[in-house]
């Protein structure tokens, strides 16, 4: 698989996933499946707890399921070792996480050039890129700054240029709004929305938020672990 | 909830880093604990060591002159004092005027006494101790030595009549030999005052023989007139300890005051008005005691132990400390969410304060309890006390409460402090580096640099006090330094990044940020193994630099592998060289002379005669107090190149040399006050195959010539022998009744074994000091010494002018030939000068018209020796050897000194040190390695997500970690050289014996490799486990919607 080019064709079948065992056990997914095509734009809707973040983490390799499948594009995600699963989260698929996940001590620009420095990116092209993309996302003059001198919303920023560096194929994105305010949680989805346009990528969005589905071209409504509605 | 439940659960919530806590304080209570205790055993020991000395330095002496009767008045008086003293032993020995031997040389005496322990002090090898007089009227008993009667040719049973030398006209004394004696201990201090008891003949202008013991009481009756009498009260002070000893030293005060005072004596020096009238009748009264001197000398070694061993206490309290600050940081990390927890439901700081003061005063009572369990056995056996590992009154030693309380005192602020301080905005500084930013490094460096100067100026004064600050200087060493290397991380870490930066990779850069903008989470961790390490290298230096000052001063104490001389006063047996030289093997010994002269302003400089020949494979001294030469080559220099041939060979196997000697005088000797058969004392001087000369005495020598025969077989000389002189003393009044030059030496038939031997070879040598027939004049040619440097100077005379060196009565020219830092031996070690005893005897005295050679000049007394089997020649001599001989072992003083209580506890202390930082460097790395691995939780997770194999950031992790140790290790293994330089000398010279030559700090370089190894492996490892445990239990994100 490469990392260039169109997005993927996502394909899901009947996966189940259960945290723990016996009485106590969670039954995150039950059964869950769906087909997202290449370029599209899949908001993934439910309530907390239902099965939203456990399903993006399959889907990505995150997370291994107990039954069913994934496929990205012809590749079956759920039979793949660890080293293929690291090698396809280096590669086309992308996340983005609700709390961001930047480091804290890497400056916007570090944090960015991470995916590149695993790819072995040679530093002149990495830093190239690295400006490009944060560019894009309108931090070009934030470069330098750490996390903790940035806004909620540029840090999102962040992690939306890191997922993109590396020109994902497929990027699932959890809850990216989640700890913005509306406005700025807005912006950052329309971006989200106009860069999976440009970059041609398939994109899987989790979000409560009714006003944020309107810009997703499909929306899924999960409840339960169980997918109630492909819209 | 109430506290203590709630106490409880927050402990069990994190067992693991709660038992890090507890073991950091701990740790540090029971090593401080036990070093501080370990101080005042070493100091006891220090004390008892220092205080080891002759009974001659722990004696009261009062002495004096009285008449007949008035004895038991001093007596009780004496008894008095003694009693107030530590196990003082009160001796009394009375002596009269000489008295003549009739039938024997004019300048023979003998020598009378009574002493109240006769019977205590001797072994009665024939007969038995004397009866007062009352028993035989007109004739009074006596024993002597045995080495009296051999020389008087006297046995039990045979009576003698000694004259009086002051009135003509009074009766001879009639004693009868009742016993021979021989001393049970030549080292009692009874013979301190009666040293010819040990020796039976002593030969000066006179020989004397003696002592003529009479039995107790004897001089009381008035039989002999006024006596002088010596009370000599010596302590025991085994018994003494640092906690005792200014009691003893008020004491001892108190008693010289109070024999002062009694004696009529003033109570202050040269002052008159503090003599009050004497209350005994005993005139001339002298007190003397060093005693005083000495008590001081142990205080100073107590206070020298508690200063040295304050280094370690307190670097172990700081290393304690940073671990504390370490593990309890890591506490308060994990419990993070739970205080922000009990912030939002309602708990104040104060609330926060009282739980983590709580929590503390818990651990700090595990703490006391652990050191209280530990601390004394562990004492125990570092010290070597025997004893159960704990018994009840350690319970309530008042120094071990008075340790701990307040450590565990500062265990808890140090906790609380930390536990408040973890989550506060510092920028990513810790304490450490904010201690380094603010130039607190530089500031202990000064301190340190102040109090080391004062503490060398201390050691040359030999004061008996260290304030705390001086005693601190080598803690403020390390810890300056350590604080000093942590500015080093910044700069490692920019090298890091800008290195990680430019390559396309993850690893280096992600480490090299870590560093660069994490510093804070390894600062702790750095100044822990900083200071573990160079506490590490200053036990290990400490170890090798004593081990080595101890080979060292024994070897300069004994001289060389095996010395053998007389133990006490007296002529050394004529036979002591012979058997050296069958045990050890005749060209591995070395024969000595050894004495002391005045050269300039220079007191008791040490002259060391001896064999140049054999000197240079014999003796070896340090290296480098040889001023860049080798020995054997300055040794070889001291020979002087062309020796005179003898003049009177003897055939080779001599056994008996014979002499027909007389005095030719124009004046009858009768005239110059001997009887008729009378002489003068003649002795025959003999050189043997060393060039060494030997004066062998001939007896009495007078008007008739007579023949006088030498035993030289009994002697065992080394051959060829030859005869290079003889000579007659003449006491100094002759020079007035005869004229001078008239008084000859007339020398008749010479023969070896019967056998004629021609004496052309001597010429007649006759001075005013002596009648002399000895080898031709030489040239004046200096001889060639060795010297310690002040004496080179002060042998360099003003003006070039030649300086001479005053010897056995004559004035030798000397030229030195090299320059030593110290002389093996030498009772001064900077003053000493050393020559060839055949060039000596060779040469003339410098400057006097008709001075001739080979006179005696130095007589060996001592045989150093280097023998293959230094033990078995050793056991044969001991075997072998007349009575009264001493051998010295160098192996044996190292085992002595290496057993020395403060040698060995120093040792044990700093292997304790050695250890326990270990241990603690150990666990707060663990703790610090724990709380990293957690506080990376969160972006490891991150950098899972973005396609990083978990177990690559664990190695980044891991090799983190190493790349911290390795550093600081290397940095630390350049402050522990530069601490140990600093700190050692002043540590390795607790033990009251003088450091010579001068410590030599001996930084072993192979070992503190070892121990760099150890602890980068242990610490390595630790790191190892802890990050494949926190890999193990952490979690990727996420986590569930």
């Amino acid at each position: 698989m490469s990392g260039d080019g169109t997005g993927m064709r996502v394909a899901v079948e009947g996966v189940h996933r259960t945290y723990g065992a016996g009485p106590t056990a969670v039954r995150a997914l039950r059964g869950v499946g769906f087909t997202v095509r290449p370029g599209e734009l899949v908001a993934v809707r439910g309530r907390s707890g239902s099965g939203k973040t456990t399903l993006l983490n399959v889907v990505g390799g995150l997370d291994r399921c107990d039954a069913g499948t994934v496929r990205l594009d012809d590749e079956v995600v759920t039979a793949m070792s660890d080293d293929d699963l690291l090698a396809l989260r280096r590669g086309p698929v992308a996340h983005v996480f609700q709390s961001f996940g930047l480091v804290p001590v890497l400056t916007a620009r570090e944090n960015v050039g991470v995916p590149l420095r695993l790819r072995g990116t040679e530093p002149q092209e990495r830093e190239r890129r690295v400006g490009a993309v944060l560019d894009r996302v309108g931090l070009g003059g934030h470069g330098e700054h750490r996390p903790d001198e940035l806004s909620g919303g540029q840090q999102q920023r962040v992690a939306l240029a890191r997922a993109l560096v590396s020109r994902p194929r497929l990027l699932l994105a959890d809850e990216p709004t989640g700890q913005l305010d509306s406005e700025t949680g807005r912006e950052v989805m329309s971006l989200i929305a106009r860069l999976a346009v440009e970059e041609s990528m398939t994109t899987v969005v989790t979000t409560h938020d009714p006003a944020l589905l309107g810009l997703a071209d499909r929306v899924l409504t999960i409840a339960d672990g169980v997918v109630t509605d492909e819209g | 909830m109430r506290a203590r439940v709630l106490l409880v659960r927050r402990a069990g919530a994190h067992p693991l880093a709660v038992l890090a806590v507890t073991v950091s304080v701990a740790m540090a209570l029971v090593v401080v604990v036990a070093l501080r205790l370990l101080t005042a055993t070493i100091g006891d020991a220090g004390v008892r060591s220092a205080l080891e000395v002759p009974a001659a330095d722990r004696s009261l002496v009062l002495s004096g002159t009285l008449d007949p009767g008035d004895t038991a008045a001093v007596d009780a008086l004496v008894a008095d004092v003694g009693g107030g003293l530590p196990g003082a032993r009160v001796t009394r020995v009375s002596t009269v005027t000489s008295r003549g031997l009739p039938g024997r040389a004019g300048t023979d005496r003998a020598a009378l006494a009574e002493t109240d322990g006769l019977a205590g002090a001797v072994t009665v090898v024939d007969g038995r101790l004397p009866a007062p007089p009352e028993g035989k009227p007109g004739v009074v008993e006596v024993v002597l030595p045995v080495a009296a009667a051999d020389g008087l040719d006297v046995a039990v049973g045979d009576r003698l009549a000694l004259t009086d030398l002051v009135d003509d006209d009074a009766p001879p004394l009639d004693v009868e030999v009742v016993g021979t004696v021989r001393p049970d201990d030549v080292d009692a201090a009874l013979w301190l005052d009666l040293p010819l008891g040990v020796v039976g003949v002593t030969s000066t202008e006179f020989t004397t023989y003696g002592p003529f013991l009479l039995a107790p009481g004897t001089l009381d009756g008035g039989l002999l007139g006024r006596s002088s009498a010596t009370w000599r009260v010596e302590l025991g002070l085994t018994g003494v300890d640092a906690g005792s000893l200014d009691g003893v030293r008020a004491d001892v005060a108190e008693a010289v005051t109070t024999l002062r005072r009694e004696s009529g004596l003033p109570l202050v020096a040269n002052d008159p008005d503090t003599a009050a009238p004497a209350t005994v009748p005993l005139d001339g009264a002298r007190v003397s005691t060093v005693v005083p001197a000495e008590l001081d000398a142990a205080r100073l070694v107590a206070d020298r132990i508690r200063a040295s061993l304050l280094t370690p206490v307190l670097l172990l309290a700081l290393l304690g400390g940073t671990a504390l600050v370490g593990s309890a940081g890591l506490l308060a990390g994990l419990r993070e969410e739970e205080t922000r927890l009990l912030r939002v439901r309602g708990a104040s700081s104060t609330r926060l304060a009282r739980l983590g003061l709580g929590e503390a005063l818990a651990v700090a009572a595990v703490g006391v309890l652990v050191t209280l369990a530990l601390a004394p056995g562990t004492t125990r056996a570092v010290a070597g006390v025997p004893g159960p590992w704990w018994r009840p009154a350690d319970a309530v030693d008042p120094l071990l409460w008075s340790t701990v309380l307040p450590l565990a005192a500062g265990a808890v602020g140090v906790a609380v402090v930390t536990g408040l301080w973890v989550g506060r905005d510092t920028r990513g500084r810790s304490s450490a580096r904010l201690a380094a930013g603010s130039g607190l490094d530089l500031a202990l460096l000064v301190l340190a640099a102040l109090a080391l100067v004062q503490l060398r100026r201390y050691d040359a004064s030999g004061s008996t006090t260290v304030d705390p600050l001086t005693g601190a200087a080598p803690a403020l060493v390390v810890a300056g330094f350590s604080v000093l290397a942590l500015r080093l991380v910044p700069l490692l870490s920019r090298l890091a990044v800008r290195a990680g930066t430019r390559r396309p990779g993850l690893d280096l850069a992600w480490g090299g940020w870590q560093l660069a903008r994490r510093g804070a989470q390894q600062t702790g961790v750095i100044l822990l193994v900083l200071l573990a390490f160079g506490m590490g290298t200053i036990a290990l230096a400490h170890d090798a630099t004593v081990t080595r000052a101890i080979e060292d001063q024994s070897a300069f104490e004994a001289g060389a592998p095996l010395r053998v001389d007389r133990g006490v006063p007296g002529r050394t047996s004529s036979t002591t060289g012979a058997v050296v030289e069958e045990a050890a093997g005749a060209d591995r010994v070395v024969p000595v002379s050894r004495g002391t002269t005045s050269l300039g302003g220079l007191d008791g400089v040490t002259v060391l005669g001896l064999d140049a020949s054999a000197a240079g494979t014999v003796l070896d001294p340090r290296a480098d107090t040889l001023r860049g030469a080798s020995w054997p080559d300055l040794a070889g220099r001291l020979a002087a190149q062309d020796r005179p041939p003898p003049a009177v060979p003897l055939p080779e196997g001599t056994e008996r040399l014979t002499l027909e000697l007389a005095v030719d005088s124009p004046v009858e000797i009768r005239r110059f006050g001997f009887r008729r058969g009378d002489g003068f004392t003649g002795a025959v001087h003999v050189e043997d195959g060393r060039g060494v000369v030997a004066a062998l005495p001939v007896g009495g020598i007078g008007e008739q010539r007579r023949a006088v025969t030498v035993d030289l077989g009994s002697r065992r000389l080394t051959p060829p022998l030859a005869v290079v002189g003889v000579e007659v003393d003449l006491p100094d009044f002759v020079s007035a009744l005869a004229p001078a030059g008239s008084v000859r030496l007339d020398l008749g038939q010479v023969t070896a074994d019967g056998q004629e031997v021609p004496v052309d070879g001597l010429v007649d040598g006759t001075d005013d000091r002596g009648l002399w027939l000895a080898l031709p004049p030489a040239a004046d040619r200096p001889v060639p010494v060795l010297a310690t440097p002040a004496v080179a100077e002060a042998l360099q005379g003003e003006d070039g002018r030649r300086v001479l060196l005053p010897l056995g009565g004559r004035e030798v020219p000397v030229e030195v030939v090299g320059v030593v830092d110290a002389l093996p031996t030498a009772a001064d070690p900077a003053a000493g000068v050393a020559l060839d005893l055949a060039t000596v005897a060779a040469t003339p005295e410098a400057g006097a018209p008709g001075s001739f050679r080979s006179r005696t000049v130095l007589e060996p007394g001592e045989w150093w020796s280097a023998p293959a089997d230094v033990e078995a020649a050793a056991a044969q001599v001991r075997a072998d050897a007349a009575y009264g001989t001493r051998v010295v072992v160098r192996d044996e003083l190292v085992a002595e000194r290496r057993a020395d209580p403060v040698n060995a506890g120093m040792r044990s202390a700093m292997a304790l040190v050695a250890g326990a930082s270990l241990v603690l460097a150990a666990v707060g790395f663990a703790a610090s390695s724990t709380a990293l691995a957690r506080r990376r939780r969160a972006e490891n997770g991150v950098l899972v997500a973005l396609g990083v194999p978990p177990a690559r950031l664990a190695r980044v992790l891991e090799a983190e970690r190493l790349a911290v140790v390795v550093g600081t290790v290397a940095v630390g293994l350049l402050l522990g050289a530069a601490a140990a330089l600093a700190v050692v000398p002043l540590l390795a010279g607790g033990d009251g014996h003088p450091q010579v030559p001068a410590v030599d700090v001996v930084l072993p370089p192979l070992t503190v490799l070892g121990f760099a190894g150890a602890l980068t492996l242990v610490l390595t490892v630790l790191g190892w486990v802890v990050v494949r445990d926190d890999r193990r239990r952490g979690r990727p994100p996420g986590g569930k919607s």
